[in-house]
């Protein structure tokens, strides 16, 4: 207790400067009362005096031992350190910069790549208590076998659900709703309750109950401003009034990841809930819903397996057709399930490590060249006493104070960087991804990065011989120099590798790109899908988006508009699939995408007809008019010109070619084959099956610039219209191609920054090593050096390091890009156009780093020089 | 005689005594009585007193304010608290144990 105590009065001692003030008072007064007494005793002034301090003893070592107890020696020191360190940081502002903004780099995109893996593979949902006890039923993925299940199995609470986007409100303010479609059991299993109101219950669900929606906290905040008094009034969802009968808390994403905006029961809405439209709740096949359970208390995984396997075998008895079923963890398997997604989250936490090491090695030579250009003051530290241990303590706490304020900075650049990361990762979007286990793992790095950067220059700086002549501190520079030229090269190699590594997944996204004949950033693509709010028949649903079409051609940004398919949804929309033939008595041939169109389809798109022309309105009458695409046209009439043929779509009916178009994709989605057989047909309002799903608009300018005023436009078009869903044909791609985009923006970025670090590493050892060679080029020029011999003389150091740099970095990049192979598009890992690119980038902006000082010491002065010393 | 351990531990009970007997006291005057006490056997540097007296003060077993000497000097004064008194007592008893224990046993060796 007492002991606490006098650590306490220790501690606040160290803080006041008011007890050594108080001592010195007091020992003179100690010496005074003594000289009284000597006096007194007879003793001359001069003895008295002397006697007293005699008998005092060694002032000095007394007092030190008084501070010794008054503070806590080891803190005042690092105290000490710490003040001096922080004078020192403020008197060099941009060194002291750099060294912090290297760090927050190298450290930043390590910090963004931990808190991306954390959320989507490792951190449990927020809200869901005892996560271990919810697992997915593989093998029940529709509503009866979720019915069957939860009739049947006792061990277990199970709930089905899907997700859907739908619309909210209607008309001129519908917006999209990222929807869970559920069974009343999903709340008790994810084992979460409202923020406010209730969670959906069985009795919603019972037939003339009125629909009920609880939404999002996210989605509460945004569309109500976090109003309360929305709990119980009416909204609109997928075209039906819905009553809000809850919040959920914030950040409930439910049992998946990925934002959600509201809850629906699934029974309530089936046709607004199921892919198709129609109600498949009664459907015994396919698999479109996911069945979770949580294990009921007091339950064990494996007594829920047995059980799950006596029901589905007691299933098979009654011969009604049971999969077997499976429990997987919810959340333990999503590790597992991201394949693609994780491989190339690993890519990219690889290239964040080389970053580090990059950024690591760059502080390290910054901070050997300060500790050599500080040799003369630690020299003479040393040689008043300090000790060596004394001298690298304190340049340790220095390092570690500037690793403090790059962690601090490596905190901002890892969130910057982590949201433009999640852009590619969309059930990560609006997750919190400065977890606790990032801000662990910024601290670790920037203090491992410390060390790792800090310990070496400190060693040397610290054991420099006390020598005050800095020409000691030359031999040493030597010594370290072949050191640091390797580190450089290895500066270079690094980075080398990972713009190589950008440079082939932006190869991958111009592949992607170029597949696509369209004029990509000039298109809007207006989707709307009528299924989710109200059944119509087609025909009613074409006149409405003639209505659009009309009214969208006269904004003044639209050049022109057309019908067609959505390129998104692939196939669906008014695409068919027939073998298209020759003659009726042709044998099937390749299966091939004919699509509906209206005539301005080409134009709008800007895929351009190869021969013969397009539709012209003219050509609606009879719409026997078909356009086909060149490899449609090569396959059916090689070397012939098939204008003016007849092809055949599964009818006798002759469909005239009138025009032949460049090829495209029928669909955008990625892994479909890369150029696909197409026939354009005109889009007609009789006999067809399909509903047109989405208006494509050509703008008149970028595409993205335009966005807004067309969404109005549209949206308020009609009074009962669901969500427009406008987005442009350039978004809509590169939602496919997001994987190589995620690619060249991550490797860019950190490829962009390690060029940037080994120029300036190259920059700074070049201009350290001159400033110590001044007195020799100053020798040299005084000696008949031209100035160039001199520039040469550095240049040509400084082009071996680059040189020995490159090469370890094709070397490297060459080895990384044969496993790199699978990630990317259509392009080879050892594409030679992309490696001598990435090449060039490199070698010209570190020989920059190396021009620079060259021209210095050209302009060195002889004859100031050669005073100097 | 080593002096650390067993110097510091006595010194402290040497101070807190002096206190109790004395009343207020500056740190030369501690010093002096303890000095006559043992009758000048404890010769040791009047220095080496503060320190001590910092860590009972910071133990709390003592507390200090400025006052003015009998010959009219600013001098620190130095008095017991009531955690000191209890103390000074507790290990004043304790000491004599030891003691006794002690001459017992060097007793023993001396008779035997």
């Amino acid at each position: 207790m007492r002991r606490v105590r006098a650590w306490c009065i220790r501690l606040t001692g160290i803080f006041s400067g008011r007890r050594e003030r108080d001592l010195a008072d007091e020992l003179e007064s100690h010496l005074q009362l003594h000289i009284d007494d000597n006096l007194r005793a007879g003793m001359t002034p001069e003895e008295a005096r002397r006697a007293a301090l005699l008998k005092f003893g060694p002032v000095e070592s007394i007092k030190e031992v008084y501070r010794d107890r008054a503070g806590i020696p080891l803190l005042e020191m690092l105290f000490r350190d710490v003040r001096y360190a922080l004078v020192r940081m403020r008197r060099r502002p941009a060194f002291t910069a750099l060294i912090a903004l290297t760090l927050a780099l190298g450290v930043g995109a390590n910090a963004a790549m931990v808190g991306l893996v954390d959320v989507l593979m490792f951190r449990t949902p927020a809200h869901v208590p005892e996560p271990d006890d919810i697992f997915t039923v593989n093998g029940a993925g529709n509503y009866v076998a979720y019915q069957s299940l939860r009739d049947r199995v006792h061990s277990l609470t199970l709930t089905a659900y899907t997700r859907q986007t739908l619309s909210f409100g209607i008309g001129a303010d519908a917006v999209p709703l990222r929807t869970e479609c559920v069974t009343p059991e999903y709340f008790d299993v994810a084992g979460v309750s409202p923020r406010w109101g209730r969670p959906l219950a069985a009795a919603d669900d019972e037939p003339g109950a009125p629909r009920t929606v609880v939404l999002s906290h996210g989605f509460w905040v945004k569309q109500f401003g976090a109003d309360a008094r929305v709990l119980g009034t009416s909204v609109i969802v997928a075209g039906r009034p819905h009553d809000v009968i809850g919040i959920a808390p914030p950040r409930f994403t439910g049992l998946g990841l990925g934002a959600m905006d509201a809850w629906i029961l699934l029974a309530a809405s089936p046709e607004a809930c199921s892919f198709t439209g129609t109600n498949l709740l009664r459907s015994p096949g396919g698999a479109w819903l996911t069945t979770a359970a949580r294990l009921r208390p007091g339950v064990t995984r494996a007594e829920a397996v047995a059980e799950l396997a006596a029901v589905t075998s007691a299933l098979q008895a009654q011969s009604k057709p049971t999969r077997p079923l499976e429990l997987t963890p919810v959340y333990a398997s999503r590790r597992l399930s991201l394949s693609s997604d994780s491989r190339l989250m690993l890519w990219l936490a690889g290239g964040a490590a080389m970053l580090f090491l990059l950024a690591c090695v760059n502080v390290a030579g910054l901070l050997w060249t300060q500790a050599l250009d500080r040799g003369r003051e630690i020299a003479i530290r040393l040689q008043l006493g300090a000790s060596r241990r004394r001298v690298f303590a304190q340049l340790t706490v220095e390092h570690l104070l500037t690793a403090a304020l790059g962690g601090v900075a490596a905190l901002l650049a890892g969130m910057w960087m982590g949201e433009a990361f999640t852009r590619y990762f969309p059930l990560a979007v609006d997750a919190d991804m400065m977890g606790a286990r990032t801000l662990v793992v910024v601290a670790g790095l920037a203090s491992a990065a410390a060390l790792l950067s800090g310990t070496l220059p400190a060693i040397q700086a610290s054991s420099s011989r006390a020598d005050l002549s800095s020409r000691a501190g030359q031999a040493a520079t030597r010594a370290g120099s072949r050191l640091r030229t390797g580190l450089l090269s290895v500066q270079v190699g690094l980075a080398l590798v990972l713009v190589t590594a950008a440079g082939l997944f932006a190869a991958s996204v111009q592949q992607f790109r170029r597949d696509f004949a369209y004029d990509l950033d000039r298109v809007v693509v207006a989707s709307i899908d009528f299924s989710r709010s109200s059944v119509r028949p087609p025909a009613e649903i074409y006149a409405i988006f003639q209505m659009l079409e009309d009214r969208v051609r006269q904004l003044p940004q639209v050049e022109t508009a057309a019908v067609g398919p959505a390129p998104t949804l692939g196939t669906g929309g008014p695409v068919s699939v027939y073998p298209v033939r020759r003659s009726p008595a042709d044998p099937a041939a390749e299966m091939n995408a004919v699509v509906e169109v209206t005539p301005e389809y080409f134009a709008t798109l800007g895929l351009p007809i190869a021969s013969g022309r397009g539709f012209t309105p003219t050509d609606a009458a009879d719409a026997t008019a078909v356009v086909i695409n060149q490899v449609l046209a090569s396959r059916l009439f090689p070397g012939e010109d098939p204008i003016g043929r007849c092809v055949f779509l599964g009818s006798s009916r002759c469909h005239e070619v009138v025009g032949v178009s460049e090829n495209s994709r029928a669909s955008l989605r990625a892994g479909s084959r890369q150029t696909d057989l197409q026939t354009f047909r005109l889009l007609t309002d009789d006999a067809h099956s399909h509903a047109p799903q989405a208006l494509l608009i050509r703008t008149r300018t970028h595409a993205a610039r335009e966005l807004g005023a067309i969404a109005a436009a549209l949206q308020g078009a009609a009074p009962d219209m669901p969500y427009v869903d406008v987005r442009t044909l350039e978004e809509l791609t590169d939602v496919e191609a997001r994987s190589w985009l995620l690619g060249a923006t991550a490797f860019g970025l950190f490829g962009t920054v390690a060029v940037i670090l080994a120029a300036i590493g190259i920059y700074g050892a070049l201009a350290f090593s001159i400033r110590q060679r001044t007195v020799e080029i100053g020798v040299r020029m005084a000696l008949g050096a031209m100035r160039w011999d001199i520039a040469r003389l550095v240049l040509s150091h400084g082009t071996m390091v680059v040189a020995i740099g490159l090469g370890m970095g094709v070397a490297g990049a060459f080895a990384a890009s044969r496993y790199l192979q699978s990630l990317l598009f259509n392009v080879a890992a050892a594409d030679p156009w992309t490696f001598a690119t990435a090449a060039s980038v490199v070698a010209a902006a570190a020989l920059l780093g190396c021009v620079v000082p060259a021209v210095h010491a050209a302009r060195v002065n002889p004859a100031v020089t050669l005073r100097y010393d | 005689m080593a002096k650390t351990d067993v110097w510091q531990g006595t010194l402290a009970l040497m101070i807190l005594k002096t206190l109790q007997t004395m009343g207020p006291q500056h740190g030369y005057g501690i010093a002096r009585r303890i000095e006559q006490i043992s009758d000048d056997a404890l010769t040791v540097n009047y220095g080496t007193i503060y320190p001590a007296l910092l860590k009972l003060e910071q133990e709390g077993y003592i507390s200090s304010e400025w006052g003015l000497s009998d010959n009219n000097r600013k001098a620190k004064f130095y008095r017991l608290t009531r955690a000191g008194r209890k103390h000074v007592e507790k290990a004043a008893q304790e000491w004599d144990q030891t003691t006794a224990i002690l001459a017992k046993f060097l007793g023993l060796g001396e008779e035997g």
